[in-house]
């Protein structure tokens, strides 16, 4: 099955996102001033672009600042050749940098202002910041989406909770998958248990984003930290733009 | 500005009503008897006094059902020498919680620190988590 439209309904970031996000092989052709880029997707990755004798990243960062044009998705198109090894979330921040140099927009449905984006970034690492007074042993925190993107992190130790941010989110998306196979009900939240630390992820409204909350063994209590995270969740819930 | 948290005022609390009342160990828990706050003298294990109490709120809750009375108020658990486990359980803002004080004697009296520690979690809370 294919999909074709304009650059102007949906911007190419989101046409990456959602064809990655859905985990499909496809091939992504997209025309704009009679120049013509494709994209191959393996199973949720960007493995290969070309436009013209170009191929690889810089296809990708190039074609990103192309608002006006059409495209054409057809599913179940292998790769003919895999010349990007960067994720999909990589490939897309790295544009959006190159493209904040430049003052483009970059997701159709972002946040109007990369100010507002950042206002509403430090009043999420705010709210982090206070969850971790109230956990006992707290050691970090991240706000994620879905996508392994953070919007928020916050650490008191150690840790680096964005580099497991992605992994996180592929850990709750398997568990919940688990759990609606098994007919289990609803996730509540995710525990991790280790020597030392105790790994607790809580869904926000909605499943789009998770609240991940570390905090070591040794003075961290359970009830604590589920019931301090089932709050939080609501506050930064709440805090999220309509 | 260091304020202290909610969590940690719960933990102060617990630990001053152990002072006052001579009690060595106090857990407050969610209804599945996971620690939420505790304070306890050395020697003293909360993690295995909040399992306890999970038990004792099921029995409790079961035998409330059987005999169709109203929901409970306390459950105590008397030893041959005097010592008890005294389990209040009440409801914070649809939150089920149980605080668990271990009474080293027969003789010594809690029910008026216990009540005055269940009216400072339900402030606490509603202080920093309404």
């Amino acid at each position: 099955m294919g999909m074709q439209g304009n650059l102007r309904d949906m911007a190419i970031a989101d046409l990456i996102q959602h064809t990655c996000q859905d985990r499909k092989t496809a091939q992504l052709r997209v025309e704009h001033s009679g120049q013509q880029a494709i994209l191959y997707f393996d199973k949720g990755n960007v493995v290969h672009a070309s436009l013209g004798d170009q191929a690889g990243e810089e296809v990708i960062y190039a074609i990103l600042r192309w608002e006006e044009g059409k495209f054409d998705l057809e599913g179940g198109v292998m790769p003919p050749e895999r010349t990007i090894k960067q994720s999909w979330s990589g490939l897309l921040l790295e544009g959006a940098r190159r493209l904040d140099e430049t003052g483009i927009s970059f997701f159709q449905s972002e946040p109007e202002t990369y100010l507002e984006a950042n206002e509403m970034a430090q009043k999420f690492e705010d709210i982090l910041k206070e969850l971790g007074g109230e956990v006992n042993g707290y050691l970090a925190s991240t706000l994620t989406g879905m996508d392994g993107i953070n919007l928020a992190s916050h650490t008191k130790a150690k840790v680096d909770p964005e580099a497991v941010s992605a992994q996180m989110a592929m850990l709750i998306k398997l568990v919940h998958t688990s759990v609606e196979k098994l007919g289990a009900g609803e996730i509540e939240d995710n525990l991790t248990t280790t020597d030392n630390a105790y790994l607790l992820i809580r869904f926000l409204p909605g499943k789009q984003y998770y609240l991940g909350i570390a905090a070591d063994r040794k003075n961290g209590n359970l009830g604590n930290m589920r019931l301090i995270s089932k709050m939080y969740v609501d506050r930064l819930a709440k805090a999220m733009p309509r | 500005m260091n304020q202290i948290s909610g969590s940690n005022q719960l933990k102060n609390l617990l630990a001053q009503m152990n002072a006052e009342g001579g009690f060595p160990i106090s857990v407050l828990t969610d209804s599945q008897g996971l620690t939420i706050a505790w304070s306890a003298s050395d020697g003293m294990d909360p993690e295995r006094q909040s399992a306890a109490v999970a038990y004792m709120q099921k029995a409790a809750l079961q035998v409330g059902k059987q005999l169709g009375m109203a929901s409970t108020d306390e459950i105590s658990f008397v030893d041959t020498n005097g010592q008890h486990l005294v389990c209040r359980l009440f409801d914070v803002d649809n939150h089920c919680l149980i605080l668990a004080v271990m009474i080293p004697d027969r003789d010594r009296s809690y029910r008026r620190a216990t009540n005055h520690a269940v009216h400072q979690i339900h402030k606490i809370w509603n202080q920093f988590w309404k």
